[in-house]
């Protein structure tokens, strides 16, 4: 299992602000890191680029920074709030905070499995042929007192093998006691009471997931009435 | 089959009627209907036009958004990797910078086990185990975290040692607020510890 972690922002950002020189001159990276970083375009609608261990893009309407690893987690929530309690009056509306697992499967055959257990064939058979599962949404109510929900997408991997990706998006919305879009202070307060309860939550529900697929021995893949 | 072969581009997946056709689709074929309607490189921003917007977006927040509803939607180019484009720490600490000596070059740290629940341990650390960019942030409580792991860069693993000082950190109000109140707690107890010796105390001081 490897496993890649987000915090993904919507709200009404600048992009040409976030460029490794910025980043290195708050020093929020080390000098070096922002030298070496590459640069794929900054401009003023839209900003990528991508350092030792992270990747940032940045659209005018949405932030997005992302770490390949659970070792760099904490970086990237600094990263995030650092840079926010710079930019503190840039207006947020919605926050996400991303945890994506990718699970390699043994063989052909427990890789289609997986796809039966989340989405049983039977009732697709009769109605579609040869039924395979594309990517799979599933969305829940928070069980904490923020306002948002708590959504799990699994899906296999693009150009993989046997793989599969379970992507859990923590999402947060504005309180609705807040001024909407009024700056960056709501979602840096959740960012810092949540971010490790939501990465606990991701885990949690990943593990759970694995581990009722793998209990499983029998799997309907829509052929049990031929 | 429990999943469709992944052989066709997102590209492809968005032209509609196509999406009727066979699940096993050729790799020759879905090139081709991935060339026409797919992205060409040539242009950082793009817009696509989808159906009418009948309910709200929902996942804008998830790292690859579901797009529904009228919009037009700007597809970004697609994210490059990290240099580190993997890392497994087999080993976890949290480390508090305990003191410094400037003139061997070294500095004490308590060192917090986040993979095991083992007791904290102290360690001394040299400046050259630290990238040069960090040794400004090398004072007493300064934090940092020391990954023992396995990384991949370039497709090639090897084995690492990562010392990262955190360069941001500030204490949610509610942690401050929670410290506030233990130490209130705290003092409290203390104050009326020494306002009631024990037993044993008392004892003493009647014989």
């Amino acid at each position: 299992m490897a496993e890649e972690f987000a915090i993904v922002l919507i709200g009404d950002f600048n992009p040409k602000i976030y460029q490794p020189s910025w980043f290195a001159n708050q020093r929020l990276v080390r000098q070096s890191e922002a030298d070496a970083a590459e640069v794929e375009l900054i401009h003023s609608d839209f900003t990528s680029f991508s350092t030792e261990c992270f990747v940032l893009q940045v659209a005018r309407e949405r932030f997005s920074m992302t770490v390949r690893s659970s070792a760099f987690k904490q970086q990237l929530h600094d990263l995030v709030v650092g840079t926010f309690n710079l930019l503190l009056h840039t207006p947020l509306t919605q926050m996400g905070i991303n945890a994506t697992t990718r699970l390699q499967f043994r063989n052909d055959t427990d890789w289609h499995a997986f796809g039966h257990f989340l989405v049983p064939k039977s009732q697709w058979a009769p109605i579609l042929h040869r039924p395979g599962t594309r990517a799979v949404t599933v969305e829940g109510v928070r069980d904490d007192k923020w306002p948002g929900h708590v959504a799990v997408i699994a899906e296999p991997l693009r150009g993989a093998i046997n793989e599969a990706l379970i992507r859990v998006n923590d999402h947060y919305d504005e309180s609705g006691e807040k001024k909407k879009g009024q700056d960056s202070s709501y979602f840096l307060e959740v960012l810092s009471q949540c971010y490790d309860a939501s990465l606990s939550r991701a885990r949690v529900i990943v593990d759970g997931l694995v581990e009722k697929y793998l209990q499983q021995g029998v799997f309907d893949d829509g052929t049990a009435d031929d | 089959m429990g999943w469709w072969k992944n052989t066709f581009s997102k590209a492809y997946l968005m032209t509609g009627p196509q999406m009727t056709d066979s699940p096993v689709v050729s790799e020759r074929d879905a090139a081709r209907k991935s060339r026409v309607a797919g992205f060409n490189g040539a242009s950082w921003l793009r817009g696509n036009r989808f159906g009418e917007q009948d309910e709200p977006q929902l996942d804008v927040t998830a790292l690859s958004p579901v797009r529904r509803g009228a919009s037009l939607v700007f597809e970004p180019p697609k994210l490059s990797s990290p240099k580190v484009e993997n890392f497994i720490a087999e080993q976890e600490f949290e480390g508090v910078v305990l003191s410094v000596d400037e003139i061997q070059r070294t500095f004490w740290a308590r060192l917090a086990d986040c993979t095991a629940e083992n007791p904290d341990e102290e360690a001394e650390f040299a400046f050259s185990e630290i990238p040069v960019d960090d040794w400004q942030l090398i004072t007493p409580g300064a934090l940092f975290y020391w990954n023992v792991g396995r990384e991949w860069r370039n497709r090639q693993m090897r084995r690492v040692s990562d010392i990262r000082f955190r360069r941001f950190f500030q204490f949610s109000e509610a942690t401050v607020t929670r410290a506030k109140h233990r130490a209130e707690t705290l003092a409290d107890l203390i104050a009326k510890a020494n306002a009631y010796p024990s037993g044993d105390t008392a004892g003493f001081r009647r014989t």
